[in-house]
């Protein structure tokens, strides 16, 4: 996903087997499209050393005082 | 005297106070500014005449007998059609919406009822608050009175249009990467996105669960300060909201800006703005300097990131929250709102959550920043509003997507959840207004605040209005702009 940026084909099956979206031909090609700047923007983030980032994300109980 | 509908709102309570001015010569004031320009406009997509006219009686009356509440009372607001008005459709100017009448008040137009404010109508916005023009709307788009053939920024662009050209006293907004703060910068008028958590999000219809934050949009800042009262506070809807009481903002303006540090990160916010903003919003430095701050250069080192995550953050949020209706009935939304909450389907899990883990490294080196500095400054856009069908923008040899483009100096505020202010700074050789942006410390409103209200009080760019619209014709018999 990094280097390839995701083909029509993809697109449709993503849209279709996973997210339940049916689209049209032309819905799918606007999405190629849009896309090319998405992968671009994941792979930029995907390249942060993010992993060791410390409290990693907070579950907060139902109920639990919520102080500043 | 002067036209009460074209005074700032801290103003018209004074003379609402004083019994020199009653809610009712303001409402039918507003109602016929409404009449007369909200067809070109497009800024109210629904109006509450009646129930306006009826407030403005019983609380003039209330305050005749002495009853007086407060500051917003008998003042006529307006509210972002994502606000649950109880008994008033509540549409987020989508089809999807068309027919919701919700039974309760949003929390904050509750406690803006309880403030005495009274409601003249619902306010254009981008459907779902998904987008940065207002263009695109199940009502049609807004228009930009600076220049009638461009956007007036959004989300919130029918709430921006309505303070600018007096069709109400104040409005809301509400704020996901930049929603109140983009349309004031386009359109020349204050608005304030507050820390996350400080004002409840209940009755509010969500853009991204996790980036919403509602907000006061104004004529001035002292007016945001009295605006920004009821919102801030705890409830019991809303867990994300904290329990601290909030200060007296307007008291707090009192005190001036001498010896407070002003951090200025050139990189990502300055040198990739366009010149003439870059520019405008420097000579708004000396201005501050002048009046005593003294200004520093910051560095935030991974911000360049922002756009990544919040990008990724939008859409996965936008494609959950809509999920069950963009299969059901995808044909409901716009084509660029469901090209948007579409897209969300294709984020994967992790890379949300590396965007969500990126948002605490990006506040840890903020707040490392505002361990040295009082507040940040920076341009609230980059450029300034550009023409209705625009898609790419070229900034210095470099084109992008228009949306990008809006996002990049605002959106890593709504990732850090810190409270941040744009005012009017200047205007472009076009001119079209540029915004100054002011961020601060969690919860430290009442500082950004103070510096807005500094500058504003050192310069003019707030009190400008268009004269006449452009475009838009001229009645003699109307009340003119101030």
């Amino acid at each position: 996903m990094d280097s390839h940026p995701m083909s029509s084909e993809m697109v449709q099956a993503v849209a279709s087997q996973l997210a339940g979206l049916d689209l049209s031909s032309q819905a799918v090609t606007e999405h190629a499209a849009s896309l090319e700047i998405l992968v671009k923007q994941i792979a930029l983030l995907r390249s942060l050393p993010i992993k060791e980032v410390s409290p990693p994300l907070i579950f907060v109980p139902e109920g639990t005082e919520q102080s500043d | 005297m002067t036209d009460p509908t074209a005074l700032p709102l801290s103003e018209q309570a004074d003379l609402l106070r004083e019994k020199k001015v009653s809610p009712l010569e303001l409402t039918e004031g507003y109602l016929r500014r409404i009449a007369k320009y909200n067809g070109e406009l497009n800024a109210f997509v629904t109006l509450t005449e009646e129930d306006a006219l009826r407030s403005a009686r019983e609380y003039g009356e209330e305050i005749q007998r002495g009853a007086y509440r407060g500051p917003l009372h008998g003042i006529p607001i307006a509210h972002k059609d994502l606000y649950w008005t109880k008994g008033v459709r509540t549409t987020a100017c989508s089809k999807v919406l068309e027919e919701f009448v919700p039974d309760k008040d949003a929390t904050v137009v509750r406690r803006y009822n309880a403030a005495g404010a009274l409601v003249l109508g619902k306010l254009n916005t981008h459907e779902f608050a998904l987008g940065t023009t207002n263009r695109d709307s199940s009502f049609g788009p807004v228009r930009n009175p600076w220049d009638l053939d461009r956007h007036p920024g959004g989300s919130s662009g029918g709430s921006a249009v309505a303070v600018l050209m007096s069709l109400c006293s104040a409005a809301t907004g509400s704020d996901s990467g930049g929603s109140i703060r983009i349309p004031a910068a386009a359109s020349g008028i204050v608005g304030l996105k507050p820390t996350f958590g400080l004002g409840s999000r209940y009755g509010i219809v969500s853009a991204m669960w996790t980036m919403d934050h509602p907000g006061p949009m104004t004529k001035t800042v002292r007016d945001a300060a009295l605006m920004l009262q009821p919102i801030a506070g705890y409830d019991p809807k809303d867990q994300t909201t904290v329990r601290r009481p909030p200060p007296d903002y307007e008291a707090d303006l009192m005190s001036d800006i001498k010896g407070l540090r002003i951090g200025v990160p050139l990189d990502y916010f300055y040198d990739q703005a366009d010149p003439e903003v870059e520019n405008t919003v420097r000579a708004a430095l000396d201005t501050l300097a002048d009046l005593g701050a003294s200004v520093e250069l910051v560095k935030i080192p991974d911000v360049e990131y922002a756009s990544a995550a919040a990008s990724i953050i939008y859409l996965a949020e936008a494609a959950a929250y809509h999920d069950d209706t963009i299969r059901v009935s995808p044909d409901l939304f716009l084509p660029a709102t469901r090209r948007s909450v579409e897209l969300g389907s294709y984020v994967l899990a992790k890379d949300y959550l590396h965007a969500q883990q990126y948002r605490r490294l990006l506040g840890r080196q903020v707040a490392a920043i505002l361990e040295g500095v009082d507040v940040l400054a920076t341009p609230t856009l980059p450029i300034t509003a550009t023409p209705l069908s625009q898609e790419v923008v070229r900034i210095r040899g470099e084109s992008q997507p228009l949306r990008v483009a809006m996002l990049r100096n605002t959106e890593p505020w709504n990732l850090t959840g810190l409270p941040a202010l744009s005012v009017p700074c200047g205007f472009s050789t076009r001119g079209l207004p540029i915004g100054l942006q002011i961020i601060g410390r969690p919860f430290q409103e009442s500082v950004v605040l103070r510096v807005g209200h500094a500058y504003e009080q050192a310069t003019d760019w707030h009190q400008r209005r268009p004269e006449p619209p452009a475009g838009l014709s001229s009645d003699p018999r109307a009340v003119r702009y101030q």
